[in-house]
């Protein structure tokens, strides 16, 4: 018998006074003791509906709206909440996506496992001390931090915290939902080893949802693909990698390259700088080509250093920028890559002007950025565009897409009336929002994370800038609107000439969309040169530890 | 420890700043209670030098520089002396302050401080039941009362409750007969006067704190604290009060406090639809018959208990709140 066996599981999502949403439809699948497996999907697909609607846990406006779930043989679909609460303890588990915020601010960490132990009496009182202590080294952490606060620990700690605090329910089956998804880089490949490590240990069964198929298929022995609310494929991981049946997974599959390799290309991106010599002396191939109006001013940033006063009194200051040199020359795509903390996004606001550095200069063409005052500042942001990582916050929700776009191009040029109005459609044209008219009358509500990503980008154009500063662009998006989100960045360079600095802590988007990169680690740069020369053949242990925390697929089955 | 002595640092620091500051407004203004004194007799008649300085003298205008007046005035708020009420001469400040105030802070402090538990405890309740009469009831009362003015109320009240219907007295603190003292019969009777005032204060403040309770306490239940504690299988009384409730009350408390501080100051329609001797009620006076030195002294206490009420929140959230310790 199956440990869990899900029949025809429908969920619906009933507003109030909207129509309803079939999030999973007639989901049908087994899991076996002992088993990992994963489930994959795109944001909106339904996998964490259904990791929520497995372990019990849909709230309204879910419902589930048919099918049976059996667990251990017993339909868990319809038990009774006190029962349904008794079952959590030896049954199921969840470690929720953002375990950051599972834990509750005001109770020490001792006193979560305390209440887990104090409803369930399954751990005797005098063994609770030691059992929480047992549970905390299992992840990895000293016991110390049993008498901290969530807020005391950093965003690692914390989901390994909350997969102790699942772990403590001795539960046969864990459900995973996108365990490291709110991670930085080095951290989330850590705590994946530690759950890989976990489940061989201890042997319970496991569900992994998330939306990397990377991470899924360097983790799992078996996958699940969910599309649109169905599960369009199950397979063993090696199968789903090398023979992928539905289309939708092999569409999934082309998104992913190793940044390594020597010609990396996504669906409609083309290689760049592909023309290198393997030994020593490097030659970029910057493809921007000169079609529209050059970039003329480089960007100077000269030995800059910038303290942050130090959190606490009596402490040291913090270095954000350590020394740091570089130029990006006018048409230039320079990348910025490091963990967060690196010291990536103080750079940029070096650069723009928002802060100012603790020593060294920023120049921009004749300009001293940080000598700038409120005028000179604006001159500055004419010339200078962010382009932003969050879409979903970069749009006030309230504006339609056309007036967010006509006040920069009112506020930067002469352009009125008429003339604005065409130039915003125009904007639309060039980040291929079409048909124009209908997406200038949308709310940012309306459209997708890729096309709201595009409106932030067409925002940032509208003043003409000869340079945009672009912090994670498309680390929000689903994987399959990356690489068109990317493409447009790339265009804009051929067509326009603007040089870019691109941040990010993704190595293979950096390489896809640069020629020049460097690496930063605690606010110091540890490697920089041409990226595809530094990504191939990486000199400094950091860089080589970047890569190596990328999920490669072709790594399938290593938990097996 | 080091967190507490550093709010009463603040604490010392501000009450400083307030009470120079009541020092320093009085004399800004252009005249003085003298000079009004005697531009009143002068429109009677020419006021001879004998007469001002007479006034003077009564009234106690100052002599000296600003400085001599200032450390003067530091050692007589120390010793709680705020000279001579205009209205009720010959009674000292002080001694008005300390007969009203005890009837404010038990009538006034205590039913603010039920209807802070009362309303809070409703607003975990309908935020946890939502959705059922538990949460509609209680919401749409709250939404309805609380939009009453309470003078309003309080006339209706009397209307009502003490003069249709003859159930309670509609003024005064005890009985014409009685005199304050600690006997069980008067404090009985002193309970049966207070009963309409407060239930004028209940009504009217009880409705804020339940839509405010309730209104956090959904959003927290949203948090993922919260689902991962349902998740953990935790009972629900758990969940409700050591998950969600203890994280929504915090707003909540931060406006407890300023209603804290609003007791002594802010009862003064209440205390004047009642005749209730409370503070409210001297200041009433005091405004309507222009008595500087007792608005002077009421001024300066409703500002202090402003103060000490948010220092008491400070200390609370504190304990309760470990993100504010550091």
């Amino acid at each position: 018998m199956s440990l869990l066996e899900v029949t025809d599981l429908s969920v619906v999502y009933e507003p109030h006074g909207a129509e309803p949403t079939y999030a999973v439809r007639n989901a049908s699948f087994a899991l076996e003791r002992g088993e990992f497996v994963g489930l994959v999907g795109e944001s909106g697909s339904g996998k964490s509906t259904l990791g929520f609607a497995i372990t019990r846990l849909s709230k309204a406006p879910a419902r589930i709206s048919g099918g049976c779930i059996l667990f251990d043989g017993r339909d868990i679909a319809g038990i009774e909440a006190e029962e349904l609460r008794r079952q959590r303890q030896g049954g199921f588990a969840m470690v929720l996506q953002s375990g950051m915020n599972a834990l509750n601010p005001v109770r020490s960490i001792r006193n979560h496992f305390g209440d887990i132990f104090a409803a369930h009496g399954h751990v005797p009182r005098d063994k609770r001390r030691a059992r929480a202590r047992e549970l905390v080294e299992k992840v990895e952490l000293p016991a110390s931090v049993l008498d901290r606060y969530p807020g005391e620990l950093s965003g690692g700690m914390r989901q390994r915290v909350s997969i102790a605090l699942a772990l403590s329910l001795e539960p046969q089956l864990m459900v995973f939902d996108e365990p490291t998804t709110a991670l930085d880089v080095l951290v989330q490949h850590a705590v994946m080893n530690t759950i890989r490590d976990l489940q061989r240990a201890e042997n319970f069964t496991a569900l992994l949802v998330s939306h990397d198929l990377g991470v899924v298929l360097e983790s799992t022995s078996r996958v699940m693909v969910m599309h649109d609310g169905e599960i369009v494929e199950d397979a063993p991981a090696a199968q789903i990698l090398h023979a992928p049946q539905h289309e939708y997974t092999r569409m999934l599959l082309s998104h992913y390259a190793d940044p390594r390799a020597e010609v990396v290309e996504l669906p409609g991106l083309a290689v760049r700088g592909a023309t290198i010599e393997t030994s020593g002396g490097s030659v970029a191939v910057p493809s921007g080509g000169r079609a529209g109006r050059l970039a003329h001013s480089a960007i100077v940033v000269d030995d800059v250093t910038k303290l942050y006063p130090p959190p606490r009194r009596g402490e040291d200051p913090v270095t954000a920028v350590d020394h740091v040199s570089f130029t990006l020359e006018p048409g230039q795509a320079m990348a910025l890559v490091g963990a967060s903390g690196s010291g990536k996004s103080t750079i940029a606001k070096l650069v723009t002007g928002v802060e100012r550095p603790t020593s060294g200069s920023v120049r921009f063409g004749d300009d001293r950025v940080e000598t700038l005052k409120r005028r000179g500042l604006r001159d500055l942001r004419r010339e200078m565009q962010m382009v932003f990582q969050d879409p979903y916050s970069a749009l006030n929700p309230l504006n339609t897409v056309e007036y967010t776009l006509t006040r920069p191009v009112v506020n930067y040029s002469a352009l009125r009336g008429v003339d604005a109005r065409r130039r915003v459609l125009e904007l639309l044209t060039t980040v291929g929002l079409t048909p124009v008219e209908q997406f200038a009358a949308k709310l940012p509500h309306q459209l997708s994370g890729g096309q709201r990503q595009r409106v932030v980008i067409a925002r940032a154009l509208a003043c003409d800038p000869q340079v945009l500063i672009a912090d994670e662009p498309v680390s929000m998006l689903d994987v399959s609107l990356r690489a068109g989100v990317l493409a447009l960045l790339d265009d804009l360079r051929v067509q326009f000439g603007v040089s870019m600095l691109y941040i990010t802590h993704d190595l293979l988007s950096a390489r896809l969309v640069t020629d020049h990169i460097m690496v930063l680690n605690r606010g110091r740069v540890v490697e920089s040169g041409v990226t595809a020369q530094v990504l191939r053949f990486p000199k400094d242990a950091y860089t080589v530890e970047l890569l190596d925390a990328i999920p490669q697929p072709a790594r399938a089955g290593g938990a097996a | 420890m080091r967190y507490i002595l550093r709010k009463l640092g603040l604490l010392i620091l501000t009450a400083w700043a307030a009470i120079t500051l009541n020092f320093l407004l009085p004399r800004l203004m252009p005249g003085s209670p003298a000079d009004a004194a005697l531009a009143k007799l002068a429109q009677a008649g020419p006021v001879s030098p004998a007469t001002r300085a007479a006034i003077e003298v009564q009234l106690g205008v100052p002599t000296g520089g600003i400085g001599s007046q200032y450390v003067q005035y530091l050692g007589n708020v120390v010793h709680l002396d705020f000279g001579v009420s205009y209205t009720f001469f010959p009674q000292s400040v002080s001694s008005l302050v300390t007969s009203a105030l005890p009837w404010t802070l038990v009538m006034v402090g205590l039913v603010t401080i039920l209807a802070f538990v009362i309303g809070t405890l409703v607003g975990v309740l309908a935020a946890w039941k939502r959705g059922t009469w538990l949460d509609t009831l209680p919401t749409l009362s709250g939404t309805f009362t609380s939009a009453f003015p309470y003078f309003w109320t309080a006339l209706l009240l009397v209307f009502f409750l003490g003069y249709v219907l003859r159930w309670f007295p509609t003024s005064g603190a005890y009985g014409a007969s009685a005199s304050p003292n600690l006997s069980g019969t008067f404090l009985l009777d002193a309970l049966y006067h207070a009963i309409l005032p407060a239930l004028t204060i209940l009504i009217t403040s009880l409705g804020g704190w339940i839509l405010g309770m309730r209104n956090t306490m959904i959003n927290t239940l949203g948090e993922d604290y919260v689902t991962f504690a349902e998740a953990n299988g935790l009972r629900n009384r758990t969940v409700a009060l050591r998950y969600a409730a203890r994280n929504a009350i915090l707003p909540s408390l931060t406006g407890f406090g300023l209603a804290l501080g609003g007791v002594v100051g802010g009862s003064l329609l209440v205390e004047r639809v009642f005749n209730y001797p409370g503070v409210g009620y001297l200041l009433y006076n005091a405004v309507t018959n222009q008595d500087y030195p007792l608005m002077q002294a009421l001024f300066l206490m409703i500002t202090i208990s402003v103060l000490v009420a948010n220092f008491i929140v400070d200390i609370l959230y504190g304990f309760l709140d470990p993100r504010t310790r550091r």
